[in-house]
């Protein structure tokens, strides 16, 4: 379970404190100065924390600032406390057997230190967790690593309280031999505590980044179940136990029939052996799991995998049917799927429409989310923010999570602030309308990626082709207003790629009174097919009208098979009407050398 | 408080207020606390933060349209002359309608002649095949993103009553008018022009102002006339010597209206009035800064044929621009009314070829030029056209060359924001007289409008005497073959 935000911030504080306290109590008098130091790094630290309290309570997911920033450090800070600790460890096992009182000063002295790196750690774990999204790391992992990392740090505490304490009262009554006693025994049972969490917590964190799979995937020989099993440990969800594509057989049950036991039989199977490695219990590349049906409909950090009922447009589908040499080809460096897999694949995607409905008579679970949220899953912080920022923010309708956000019309530079807010609610950005803004070709490369977006409103502003090409992947996104703007034909690849076909009618780009020209439209309009329209002059009618009457009946098939200015083929987009007879050309430049001077080619065409 | 004047005593409590609190007192104000709880049927507060200043804390569906262009065709165009192509008039024309139909309805002037032709010509366009008279040419070319209702019918056939019913879903003065409900609704995404904005073209409807009226729902919802031409509003500059000088008077008129607002409790008459004084102010700007029209380019104004020869197309045209360009500002709901100038409104009791003629003449160019405008700049999909008249005309003549009015059966048509272009529902019969299939009454088209707009007309309400009230009454069905 994830800590309320404030206990894990000051749980933080007060290890720091607590380290700092040790610090400077611990210290000898030669170091009595550097001490101080120490203690006011702490209350530094102690205070940064506070200050950000109040700002970063609002946003616990994804908050840039300082607690981001030095979460990021938890994986540099962490190797400190596994060496000393185990330094500690070895120094007080060895000195046991020796007479030599340097052992407890230094013993006690690594200990000190030991736990100050500790909790350093440990803070900079907790911002970490704080700051980083829901499903990046397995849940259970992450509990596990943080309450037995918390729980050595606090044995790392007490055995260098109770070995310092010893110390100083055998010492401090002028007993100059080495201490002994209970406190001692104490004192060397936490560490011998230590000593057994310590590569505990450090292979949990190792799971956590590399993946359980990475540690022995490389073993020159098979690894025992059993072995195998104490690796992934703690982790109990399905994909895991069967490693090497067992099938699942786990506790789920399905309805025969249904969508969801089809999951189980066919698609689980092929999910294990090509994708649960990265996409797994011990490892969610870009946050996704294909491990178990739920997972894979909560999709991956970029936004949904499956397009229910189309296998087309579903992500997980898209990327294994990739050519191996592209980026996006999954799983990467494999072979890939067999063309029997990809079908199975295919086929379940579009039975998934009817994932959740039961078969008659049964009952079906699975598919839907399993919690269902209070209140807005967007931040409504950021919601309420963007109003004061100038710009509007409202439900697409009633119960629903997507958002539109405007700032039409809102003239002079959006301001910096609004981009932190989009980026808390980037999740649920539907529509983002910036018609007739400031918003500026350097605004867009600040966008986050808007797995949701669906709209997004560039009309009438100073965008270039360099702002298209500043554009975040969007996903979904179906509608590109370009109205107005300054792209040029410079954009029209990037601008292929940009728009998909929308859910339920064709997407659509507007590109009227930009730079772009007819024939960059035209080359467009060819490699995104049907699928997606590009609405210009021409496709409203108001280029080349040839009055009211004209085309409204009349034949537009052309009476020629031949260009007769090229002798190539005719493309029945390029006709002129001369004579009463509708000729046709390959392309405008003939359509143009013909009106200009028909005459040297009348010849060519059929009489 | 006794003023200068002594003449003039202050209201004390407004006669509702009286009646309310002597009646019921403290037993009522108990009363209304507990009716002020989830248990008695009040909404629970939406977690979702309100929506511009609309009453709907969210739209109940996602809106398809953001805006509404109604196109205002006062007087009742004829079907039978413009969408609703019925050959068998040509056929049977001069005969006398008793012989060939099956019942004539009285009419307003109870003046039936012949069966009358119409005297322009019909033809197929775009890919859906529609047919449109010569009347319409330029919106011949639009047909495809066009849904008609060829079953429209009114209960009214006089104008003042059918206007009211066309734009309030009442027969009677003082309803609100549909523009208000859909700005009190979903309030406006631009707070420096009002929500609800008439432009004017010169003919003010029969039943006057009241077609734009708030009615019951708070007075700030009221429709607000814009003149045609190049001042919008009267006064609009202000006659104050500086910003500051006029921002003190209306802080001092403002805080002396909050003084009566406080001693007589919230009174929409002088809420409303303080919040009109405010967005007046900001109008000062916002209003120039609309009109002023010439970065619009050369070929938009020729295209909405603000170079036209007649008067009627340059000002429907200027109109039609001014629509886009409220639309672009976030303005909900635009009314465009017909041109005056020379001609009658599309009301020709005679002389059908001529009226209709200057009519369509006046409207045709622009309104084709308002469809492709929307469209090349991608606002068509979110803008709900609706184009529209009270009622119809009749298929035989009322003397020798005109139509008189009818309710039975009229072609409306919807264009944009989530209408399946390229269709038609309903059917007259063969003469285009009355309604033989799908037949859609005015709160059908109410209901549909505010759909798409992401309303449910069911649940869009204003308790006014003792009863939630709806733009739609207790009638209404949402169009959704029209519907994209």
């Amino acid at each position: 379970m994830a800590l309320p935000t404030p206990i894990s911030r000051w749980l933080a504080v007060v290890f720091v404190a607590l380290a700092a306290v040790l610090l400077v109590a611990a210290a000898p008098d030669a170091l009595a100065q550097g001490a101080d130091a120490a203690g006011s790094v702490a209350e530094g630290a102690d205070a940064t924390a506070a200050s950000d309290g109040a700002a970063a309570e609002a946003k616990p997911v994804d908050a840039p600032g300082w607690l981001a920033f030095l979460g990021r450090f938890h994986v540099v800070v962490l190797h400190l406390p596994i060496g000393i600790l185990i330094v500690a460890f070895i120094l007080e096992f060895f000195g046991m057997f020796r007479r030599s009182r340097g052992y407890d000063i230094a013993t006690s002295w690594t200990l000190v230190l030991g736990f100050f790196t500790a909790a350093v750690a440990i803070a900079f774990g907790l911002f970490l967790e704080e700051t980083t999204k829901p499903g990046v790391y397995d849940a259970l992992t992450m509990d596990w690593h943080k309450w037995l990392g918390i729980a050595m740090g606090g044995l790392a505490f007490f055995a260098a309280v109770l070995k310092i304490a010893a110390i100083r009262k055998q010492w401090g009554e002028g007993d100059q031999r080495r201490p002994g006693g209970a406190p001692l025994a104490l004192a060397r049972l936490s560490i011998l505590g230590v000593a057994i969490l310590l590569p505990v917590v450090g292979h949990l964190g190792g799971n956590m980044t590399h993946g359980a799979n990475k540690l022995v995937e490389k073993a020159p020989f098979d690894v025992p179940p059993a072995a195998m099993a104490a690796i992934y440990f703690p982790l109990d969800a399905p994909g895991a136990s069967t490693g090497g594509g067992g099938g699942g057989a786990g506790g789920e049950t399905h309805a025969a029939g249904t969508v969801e036991a089809q999951w189980v039989n066919e698609v689980q199977p092929i999910m294990d052996t090509h994708c649960v490695q990265c996409h797994g219990a011990s490892k969610q590349n870009a946050g996704l799991r294909l491990d178990a049906l739920e997972e894979v409909m909560r999709g991956s950090e970029y936004g949904p995998v499956v397009v229910q009922g189309s296998a087309e447009e579903s992500r997980l589908y898209q990327v294994v049917c990739l050519p191996p040499e592209d980026d996006y080809f999954m799983p990467p460096g494999k072979a890939g799927l067999s063309l029997e897999e990809m079908r199975t694949v295919a086929r379940w995607l579009i039975a998934s429409v009817d994932l959740g409905k039961a078969p008659a008579g049964g009952t079906a679970d699975g598919g839907g989310d399993p919690e269902t949220p209070v209140g807005p899953a967007y931040d409504l912080e950021a919601y309420a923010r963007l109003n004061e920022l100038g710009g509007r923010a409202q439900v697409v309708s009633e119960g629903s999570d997507l958002l539109v956000l405007s700032f039409a019309n809102h003239r002079g530079p959006i301001p910096e602030e609004a981009f932190a807010a989009i980026e808390a609610l980037a999740d649920h950005v539907q529509n983002l309308d910036f018609s007739n803004s400031g918003v500026t070709d350097a605004d867009l490369d600040r966008l986050p990626d808007m797995p949701a977006l669906e709209r997004l409103y560039l009309k009438d502003t100073e965008i270039t082709d360099e702002g298209i090409a500043n554009l975040p992947e969007l996903f979904s996104l179906s509608y590109l207003n370009l109205f107005g703007s300054n792209v040029t034909d410079a954009s029209i690849d990037n601008l292929s790629m940009l728009v998909v076909p929308g859910k339920d009618g064709p997407g659509s780009i507007y590109l009227s009174e930009t730079g772009v020209t007819l024939e960059g439209v035209q080359q467009l309009r060819d490699a995104l097919g049907d699928g997606v329209e590009v609405v210009f002059d021409d496709s409203v009618g108001l280029l080349d009208t040839p009055g009211p009457d004209a085309g409204a009946d009349g034949p537009t098939v052309p009476v020629n098979t031949v260009c007769p200015v090229s002798g190539t083929a005719v493309d029945p987009a390029h006709t002129v009407t001369y004579e009463g007879r509708v000729i046709g050309f390959c392309c405008p430049n003939c359509k143009a050398k013909f009106e200009e001077d028909a005459t040297p080619f009348l010849a060519n065409l059929p009489q | 408080m006794k003023h200068h004047c002594q003449r003039f005593s202050q209201q004390p409590i407004t006669r509702r207020a009286m009646l309310s609190q002597a009646a019921v007192g403290f037993g009522g104000l108990a009363l209304a606390g507990l009716m002020n709880t989830p248990a008695f049927g009040r909404s629970v507060a939406s977690k979702a933060p309100p929506l511009n200043s609309g009453v709907l804390p969210a739209s109940h569906f996602p809106a398809r349209a953001k805006s509404c262009i109604f196109l205002y065709m006062d007087g009742g165009p004829s079907q039978v002359d413009t969408f609703d192509y019925k050959p068998l008039l040509h056929e049977h024309n001069g005969k006398s309608p008793y012989e060939v139909m099956d019942r004539v309805e009285p009419t307003q002037f109870d003046d039936i002649g012949t069966v009358l032709q119409s005297p322009w010509k019909f033809k197929q366009h775009g890919e859906s095949g529609a047919w449109v008279s010569d009347l319409f040419p330029h919106v011949a070319e639009c047909v495809d993103d066009i849904a008609f209702i060829k079953s429209m019918t009114s209960a009214f056939s006089i104008h003042t009553a059918a206007n009211y019913f066309l734009h309030t879903g009442h027969g009677i003065q003082g309803r609100p008018s549909m523009g208000s409900w859909f700005e009190y609704g979903l309030g406006s995404e631009n707070q420096d022009l009002p929500g609800f904005i008439v432009l004017n073209g010169g003919l003010i409807p029969p039943g006057g102002l009241d077609n734009f009226n708030a009615g019951f729902l708070p007075a700030r919802h009221q429709g607000t006339v814009l003149k045609g031409g190049e001042q919008l509003v009267a006064n609009i500059a202000p006659r104050e010597g500086s910003d500051t000088a006029q921002r003190a008077k209306l802080d001092l008129v403002q805080s002396l209206d909050q003084a009566l607002i406080q001693q007589v409790g919230g009174a929409d008459a002088l809420e409303s009035a303080v919040a009109n004084y405010e967005t007046a102010y900001r109008m000062q700007t916002a209003v120039p800064e609309l009109g002023d029209i010439s970065g619009e380019s050369a070929e938009t104004r020729s295209l909405y044929g603000l170079d036209h020869g007649n008067e009627g197309t340059r000002t429907f045209g200027r109109n039609c621009l001014l629509a886009r360009r409220l639309v672009e500002r976030g303005v909900r709901f635009i009314e465009l009314t017909c041109p005056g100038g020379a001609g009658d409104r599309w009301d020709q009791h005679g002389d059908l070829e001529g009226g209709h003629g200057r009519n369509s003449l006046n409207v045709d160019q622009p309104i084709a030029a308002l469809l492709k405008d929307l469209k090349r700049r991608g606002m068509l999909d979110e803008t709900l056209v609706v184009w529209g008249g009270e009622f119809g005309r009749t298929p035989f003549a009322q003397g020798g060359n005109g139509r008189d009015h009818n309710p039975f059966g009229f072609t409306m048509w919807m264009a944009g924001g989530g209408v399946k272009g390229g269709t038609s529902i309903g059917t007259t019969d063969a003469f285009g007289y009355k309604v033989v299939d799908q037949k859609c009454e005015i709160h059908d088209l109410h209901a549909t409008m505010l759909y798409l707009m992401g309303v449910d007309h069911e649940r869009l309400t204003y308790r006014f005497s003792g009863r939630d009230i709806r733009l739609t009454d207790v009638y209404g069905n949402v169009l959704h073959d029209l519907i994209a």
